[in-house]
């Protein structure tokens, strides 16, 4: 299986503040790849770079095998077909259910069936009922599949969310999750997933890495992850009661 | 496409807003751009060294400080009695008090001075051994301050509605006056440092008032060496000392507005919550204030133009119904394009530092510069701008976009950057994004920004008086002229006219605002 996406040196600095310090990353094609850190590890800053809406200092970024950001070149984010959703799901709060996603179908350069996609897309997230909604007269749960809708709208073979659900309750939060697995399945869909839940980054994630000072420090599986991490606390529990 | 869009609106910028003064400051010391010239250079030094000149300068600065000063704290008072008490009927003060700041200051400067003035009704009553003199520069930061205190108190209260509830909630943990004096003002003080900077800005560069109170300022100096002696040269280097220090105020602006930032939207906001309980006697002291403020900035010089307007409204408007057309045109018109280019303007610049010189730099620059400016550059090019209506567009654009760019950036700041983000990374094409998302998200700012320009271009009268071609008149021409001809009854009645439009206007300000702000 090919990459989808590839990380080479990725440095990245806001005024003094280093945030990015060479990362590297390889993800394959449908993976879902999880990205696990604290607060201000440059998590988002992450995926922004990746997606093109931040430039990074230094490194590249590879997109299906082409190069879209480096010295030499940057690709725009609306040339790279990639899907976005945001920690703040950034839905269009004027638009209803079903413009959001006619609106995206419809700039696409191919846009035919636009009616009929649509209420395909609204089905597989369930929204179909409430299709003449504004986001303010949905859920929290229902604002989140909407956001998911738009992406999928998008048909990009590669989704980076950020944070998603921040904000649900922990019954939304398995729905929405069962939605994603079914999503990524259906559509075969690359998937970077980013969180500092580690618990829910391993119930969704393949492959991990660990975010940590602006450098992934560790890549694996949810159980050795787990294991590392766990292994990490003790010590420092271990060695604060020492210094008691 | 963003990118050679916002090349685009750099340019625009250049050419409106930075070409004009800059070519101005050429012509002065480098005339046909090749050598400098020591006669300008001498009249530079014989200005910089005439203590007439130099005594006018610094009594323009001061009236500048003090009507901030006075204005700042009337403001203050008033933001923190509408935001933060518990008084009753606060929104219909708020919105009425905001109403001196749309009214030209000369026309209740004028109604002032028919009452109170050498050949007005009150001239002769006298206090107990006080005589009323409102020719002295004290008057003239009177009525400065009272024309511009809504814009401090607009600021402050933009402040303390958006401040962050939690930290107010916080500190009301710790009393009501550590409240105040430790987390409240400290947190706004930016926004009154900002609003006193604006207040400053305008009162330096108002002619009209000072000429009608005798008292003179260095605007009216620059203005006179153009008007009265046909002076470019001489209008053009004494104006060189006003580039400066708006200059300087920029960047001091710009600095400062790096180093503090506004306290905001990171958590709910605090709007509807009152969180100072005053005692009866309190609010009678604060509804007296309120009373106070209204009379002097409203009531009584709208009651003094009624008065002196003799009712005779209808053969004014009549008379004066050319200008009427020539305003409401040019105003729509320009409105419409200042409008569209703050919106564009704010849309292309958001994240740029470049943004916050723009809206500061134009705003301090005083109007008869903006007007000599502009004749500088476009008399003798050969394309058709000087000597047509077109030139009053580009000096009303000169002078309030800033405004336009104010109002759009308070309205964009409700907006989630990842609203448009989003857009981009669903690969939706520039135009159809700003057109589609953007626009219908900011329409209510568009109609508010459309609205008030208008407004303010209504009354314009220091760049217009300098530019209008030759046999055209506006309103504010013809209100100007009419003063000094010493014709009360059609002053006032033409002033009654202008302000029943803009409290109309204001009115449907007021629904936009109510419907979609």
């Amino acid at each position: 299986m090919g990459e989808a996406i590839r990380l080479n040196e990725i440095r990245k600095r806001f005024g003094e503040r280093p945030v990015l310090n060479g990362v590297n990353l390889s993800i394959k094609k449908g993976e879902v790849f999880g990205v696990f850190g604290p607060s201000g590890s440059g998590k988002t800053t992450l995926l922004r770079i990746i997606a093109g809406l931040e430039k990074q200092d230094y490194g590249e970024v590879y997109l299906r095998g082409k190069e879209v950001a480096s010295d030499r070149v940057f690709i725009q984010p609306e040339k790279r077909n990639v899907s976005f959703i945001f920690q703040d799901l950034g839905l269009w709060p004027h638009m209803s259910v079903e413009e959001h996603i006619k609106f995206v179908l419809s700039s696409r350069k191919n846009s035919t069936h636009v009616e009929r996609e649509t209420r395909k897309i609204l089905k597989t997230v369930a929204l179909l009922e409430r299709c003449r909604l504004k986001p303010e007269e949905l859920s929290g749960g229902e604002k989140q599949r909407l956001a998911l809708a738009r992406a999928i709208a998008q048909k990009s073979d590669i989704l980076l969310l950020d944070e998603p659900m921040s904000s649900l309750d922990l019954s939304l939060k398995e729905d929405v999750k069962n939605l994603l697995r079914d999503i990524q399945r259906r559509f075969s869909l690359t998937m970077v997933y980013v969180s500092h839940d580690l618990f829910e980054v391993m119930d969704m994630c393949g492959r991990i890495g660990i975010l940590n000072n602006g450098m992934i420090t560790q890549i694996g599986p949810p159980e050795s992850i787990l294991e590392t991490y766990i292994s990490d606390i003790m010590k420092k529990i271990r060695s604060k009661m020492k210094n008691r | 496409m963003y990118e050679r869009f916002k090349h685009f609106i750099y340019f625009i910028l250049f050419i409106l807003l930075f070409l004009p003064p800059v070519y101005l400051f050429l012509s002065v010391f480098l005339p046909s751009l090749k050598i400098v010239d020591l006669s300008s250079l001498r009249d530079y030094i014989f200005i910089s060294f005439d203590a007439r000149v130099m005594l006018l300068f610094i009594r323009t600065l001061s009236v500048g400080v003090f009507t901030s000063i006075v204005s700042g704290i009337i403001g203050l008072i008033l933001a923190i009695i509408f935001e933060c008490s518990d008084i009753a009927h606060k929104n219909i003060f708020r919105f009425l008090l905001f109403l001196p700041f749309l009214v030209p200051p000369y026309l209740f400067t004028f109604s002032w001075l028919a009452s109170l003035g050498k050949r007005g009704s009150l001239a002769g009553i006298t206090l107990p051994n006080i005589p009323i003199n409102i020719y002295n520069p004290l008057a003239l930061i009177g009525l400065l301050s009272l024309s511009f205190f809504p814009l401090p108190m607009f600021i402050i209260s933009l402040g303390l509605r958006n401040m962050d509830r939690n930290i107010i909630d916080a500190a009301r943990l710790l009393g009501g006056r550590r409240l105040m004096r430790r987390i409240l003002l400290p947190l706004i003080w930016p926004h009154v440092f900002v609003s006193c900077i604006f207040v400053f800005s305008l009162s330096v560069s108002e002619y009209t008032v000072p000429s009608f109170l005798r008292v003179n300022t260095y605007s009216d100096e620059v203005f006179a060496q153009l008007a009265a002696f046909y002076d470019i040269r001489r209008a053009m280097v004494y104006s060189l000392p006003l580039v400066l220090v708006s200059t300087i105020i920029t960047i001091l602006a710009s600095y400062y507005f790096r180093k503090l930032s506004f306290v905001t939207i990171s958590g709910s906001s605090r709007k509807g919550v009152n969180f100072i309980t005053l005692s009866k006697h309190q609010k009678l002291l604060a509804y007296s204030f309120i009373a106070l403020i209204t009379l002097l900035a409203l009531l009584v010089p709208m009651g003094m133009m009624l008065i002196e307007s003799e009712l005779s409204f209808f053969n004014a408007i009549i008379l004066a119904r050319k200008s009427i057309v020539n305003s409401i045109l040019i105003g729509g018109i320009s409105a419409l394009i200042i409008t569209t280019l703050g919106f564009l303007t704010h849309y292309s610049l958001k994240k740029t530092r470049l943004l916050a010189s723009i809206i500061t730099f134009p705003l301090v620059v005083a109007s008869p510069v903006m007007g000599i400016s502009l004749i500088n550059l476009y008399d003798g090019l050969p394309i058709p701008v000087y000597g047509t209506p077109i030139i009053l567009t580009l000096g009303y654009s000169l002078r309030f976009l800033p405004f336009s760019i104010f109002i759009f950036s308070a309205f964009c700041s409700q907006i989630s950057p990842s609203v448009e983000e989003s857009c981009r990374v669903c690969a939706i094409g520039f135009f159809n994004s700003l057109w589609k998302i953007i626009f219908p998200l900011v329409k209510g700012g568009f109609v508010s920004s459309l609205i008030l320009i208008f407004i303010f271009c209504l009354g314009e009268v220091g760049v217009t008086q300098m530019v209008a071609p030759p046999g055209f008149q506006t309103l504010s021409m013809r209100i100007e002229t009419l003063m000094h001809y010493g014709n009360y009854r059609y002053v006032s009645s033409l002033s009654l006219f202008m302000l029943t439009f803009i409290f109309l206007l204001y009115g449907l300000y007021g629904w936009v605002y109510r419907e979609y702000g």
